[in-house]
């Protein structure tokens, strides 16, 4: 493993039990510090568990990952924990607490570095508090604060989940399809704070997305899942017509979204 | 004589006789030899050789067909042993899913949890169904039949056994037919192969069919049932012998003597096969469910059939026209079971419509005596029960809130116990889970009636024995509702959370609690709704507060009293049942 290497996958193999789904099939890939990568592929192809994988929300069937030289597949609970509060993870349906305040969900971002007696009473310390206005005031919310979180629009309430990655003060963020319920203008703007992150605090972004015009925008390369296995590694600007039927099939044709 | 004259003689003499015996050994020992060889030729040939091949040809078939599977078999178990053993041993993050896959194998029919627990179903049904029938038989003192010599309705007995194997065996006849209850409820439908519905002659060409698959098991019966039949005879007695026969229908018919009462005997042994045939047939189909090895999922035996069940939900029955109940025999079945549960009830409870009427001026006076309550000893102390009807009230409402309270702070922390998604997936998780459940399930069970009698023993009469009765079954129903509650929550926060590095205890902070609240606190209002209703009973039974001056004054027939405690009770319980519904509504 070269040291600008970030993240490496070997030969990671995922069935799901139930209904004995191949989900991926022997994935190996590696992500360089600084990337936008980005995963495309059609629905079910495997993008949800490749990122999930990597931090373990699910448990690979076999195969390894690396994480800046930590095997993530052999740590133990606390490494674990270690390495996940090292990675950011922003999701499709936001997975915000609803009921609680925005200041709550965007706190929550930090429990992974809080102790054991500050989170149960409650009382952060300041320097997390402050630390929250200020990822609120990046993602433009910091009005919001005391709100509770359902009453946020959908664009708003991924700003929130952006905003608690950003208090874990990630090495690597994972986007899972972040903008699958978003409208195209609001979509471009929550991109646009990956990108800020990608481009300010040098944090790695890996991100799953549906939509190739937001894709060739935003990343610095692209991987193509089909069927649990990558069937395209390369610039964005290597996707022309030919590669885009190979990826999402003979009958699939290309929408342009702005 | 010289010697060449003697030479001479001898051989002329020899001559002719070695011409004889030449002669002889060609025209008559070679033929007769011949003959016999052809004969022996012939026996072993078309006689002996025939028998033999053929005894052969079982010894091979033997060999092949039946030993070989078997041995086969046996060596399979051993292998599955083994695998299941390395699966165990070599602990590589085993799924346990999978793991009792390879002890089970792989589930022939494709759903051998409809089935058994259709089976089941059925047969508990079938049960009912001969209970009712052998109460009504003997209500209805029907002579012929001697069914009290087996007390059927006595447990335990011979009665009791021949209902519960004998329902058994209905039960797998109604199964064959693709009809039945259980079947219906669990969504098991009977189709051709073509997934077309099966008709009525496809469903009793079943019956027969589906015997070839049983036909391997008689051995098997006969081996088991018929000493068990003999030895009953011989230990106990003759008719105790014909009782263990597992048919109730020759079992209830009067014994009889001499040799009436042998081919009696022996029917029964008959009877007892073929019914223990059909018990052994239903274990190896079920055994045959959990443990075959068709692919298509179908049973053997069901491939003869041209028909197979199915789950509804995996067809597409858009198309076909649903048949009315009475077109079904689950449809009629559930009428008969409604019938035969009210024709039973109403004799089993003596139902007496004259008493109701007769008897209406008794009720009279005690509602006009309710009517006319005697408040005299609402704030004033009764010198006898050393209590006001206030005070005893005031008593009730905070054994209602005390054991409320103590229920919301025990239940609280248990119930994420109780929850399957914090539980997770392995073998301790779901140890404390069962546990936890089996746990609220029981003590929820028992109602708080008995928990106050159990403990007005153990800690003595009063209100301490009813707030702990009132509390345990708080503790076991509110625990229940509140893990139903965190499995129900969103998981999306909580993978938010574990993802950000959060340990368990901070994701139950921070992710599910805040989720949870609002409906924890509707369940505690409405408990204490219904712990209020609940304290002034259990006071009958030695738990304290009003229930204690109610039973007192009833005892006494004080009726004008005990009509002002009902009063005060109805007033409270009403009221508290307004506020936790306007609390209720609030919070949610
Ligand atoms: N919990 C699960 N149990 C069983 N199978 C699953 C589970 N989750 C996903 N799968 C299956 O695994 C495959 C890959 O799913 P995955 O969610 O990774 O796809 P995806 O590329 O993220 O799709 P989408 O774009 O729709 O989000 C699919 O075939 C899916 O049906
Ligand atoms: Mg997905």
């Amino acid at each position: 493993m070269t040291p600008t290497q970030q993240l490496q996958v070997e030969n990671l193999i995922k069935v799901y039990e139930r209904g004995e789904v191949l989900a991926l099939n022997d994935v190996s890939m590696s992500v360089e510090r600084g990337e936008f990568l980005i995963l495309i592929g059609l629905s079910g192809s495997g993008k949800s568990t490749l990122l999930r994988c990597m931090n373990r929300l699910i448990e690979p069937t076999s195969g390894k990952v690396y994480f800046d030289g930590i095997d993530v597949t052999a740590a133990g609970s606390t490494q674990l924990r270690h390495v996940r509060r090292r990675i950011g993870m922003v999701f499709q349906q936001f997975n915000l607490v609803k009921r609680s305040s925005v200041l709550t969900n965007v706190l929550a971002g930090r429990l992974g570095y809080t102790s054991m007696g500050r989170s149960i009473t409650g009382r952060f310390s300041k320097a997390d508090i402050q630390r929250a206005k200020e990822s609120l005031e990046r993602v433009g919310l910091a009005e919001k604060m005391y709100v509770r979180a359902d009453q946020l629009s959908g664009g708003q309430q991924q700003r929130v989940g952006i905003a608690r990655a950003i208090m874990q003060e990630p090495e690597v963020m994972f986007a899972d399809e972040p903008v699958s319920a978003l409208d195209p203008a609001t979509s471009n703007s929550i991109l646009q704070y990956l990108e800020q992150m990608k481009e300010e605090d040098g944090v790695t972004v890996i991100c799953a997305l549906h939509f190739l015009s937001l894709a060739r925008r935003y990343g610095t390369r692209i991987l193509a899942l089909n069927a649990g296995e990558i069937v395209f590694e390369g610039l964005p600007t290597e996707i022309d017509a030919d590669k885009f039927k190979e990826i999402y099939g003979e009958d699939a044709e290309e929408v342009e979204i702005r | 004589m010289t010697r060449p004259a003697l030479v001479r003689f001898i051989a002329a003499v020899l001559r002719p006789l070695v011409a004889i015996s030449r002669f002889a050994g060609r025209k008559i020992l070679g033929p007769t030899v011949r003959l016999i060889a052809a004969v022996f030729h012939f026996l072993a040939k078309r006689i002996l050789a025939p028998p033999a091949r053929l005894v052969l040809g079982i010894f091979r078939f033997v060999g092949r067909r039946i030993l070989a599977p078997i041995v086969r078999r046996i060596g399979a178990l051993f292998g599955l042993l083994a695998k299941g053993g390395h699966a165990v041993w070599n602990r590589l993050r085993p799924p346990v899913r999978r793991r009792w896959r390879f002890m089970l194998g792989t589930p022939s029919a494709r759903f051998p949890k409809q089935h058994i627990a259709a089976l089941l179903l059925d047969w508990g049904i079938w049960g009912y169904m001969s209970y009712c029938i052998f109460f009504l038989i003997r209500y209805l003192h029907v002579t012929f039949i001697a069914i009290s010599r087996y007390d059927v309705l006595k447990f335990p007995g011979y009665g009791w056994l021949s209902a519960i194997i004998g329902s058994l065996a209905v039960a797998i006849l109604w199964e064959t037919l693709g009809t039945s209850i259980g079947q219906k409820a669990n969504g098991l439908v009977l189709v051709r192969t073509d997934d077309s519905p099966a008709s009525t002659s496809d469903r009793i060409r079943r019956v027969p069919l589906d015997i070839v698959n049983w036909v391997a098991t008689l051995a098997a019966t006969v081996l088991s049932l018929v000493p068990f039949a003999a030895l009953a005879t011989l230990s106990l007695n003759v008719k105790a012998g014909v009782g263990v026969s597992f048919v109730p229908g020759i079992s209830m018919w009067p014994t009889m003597d001499g040799s009436a009462g042998t081919l009696q005997i022996l029917a029964s042994y008959a009877a007892s096969i073929i019914v223990g045939y059909f018990v052994i047939a239903a274990s190896m189909r079920w055994l045959r469910v959990l443990w075959g090895k068709n692919p298509d999922g179908d049973l053997w035996s069901e491939r003869h059939c041209g028909t197979r069940l199915v789950l509804v939900n995996e067809l597409d029955t858009g198309a076909i026209r649903p048949k009315k109940w009475f077109q079904t025999s689950s449809g009629l079945m559930v009428f008969v079971l409604i019938g035969i549960t009210l024709c039973v009830g109403w004799l089993l409870v003596e139902v007496n419509l004259q008493d109701l009427i007769t008897r209406a001026h008794l009720m009279q006076r005690l509602v006009s005596q309710l009517l006319h309550p005697d408040f005299s000893t609402f704030n004033v102390i009764d010198p006898i029960l050393q209590d006001s009807i206030a005070s005893a009230m005031i008593e009730t409402i905070f054994m209602a809130l005390f054991a409320t309270l103590l229920g919301f702070v025990i239940a609280f922390p248990i119930s994420f116990l109780g929850a399957r998604n914090l539980m997770g997936k392995g073998p301790i998780g779901w140890l404390v889970y069962t546990v936890t459940r089996a746990f609220f399930n029981v003590f929820r069970s028992v109602e708080v009636l008995i928990w106050a009698l159990i403990f007005a023993v153990w800690v003595s009469f009063g209100p301490f024995a009813g707030v702990i009765a009132l509390a345990i079954h708080t503790i076991a129903a509110l625990g229940k509702l509140y893990s139903e509650q965190v499995e129900s929550i969103d998981p999306g926060p909580v993978e938010a959370m574990t993802a950000a590095g959060a340990r368990r205890w901070q994701i139950i902070i921070y992710g599910i609690i805040p989720q949870v609240i609002p409906s924890f606190m509707a369940f505690t209002m409405y408990r204490w709704d219904i712990n209020v209703r609940m304290s002034t009973v259990i006071g009958l039974v030695g738990g304290g507060g009003i229930g204690r001056l109610l039973f007192h004054y009833k005892n006494e027939l004080e009726w004008e009293k005990v009509g002002a405690v009902v009063m005060v009770i109805v007033a409270v319980v009403w009221t508290m049942d307004y506020v936790s519904g306007r609390v209720r509504e609030r919070i949610s």
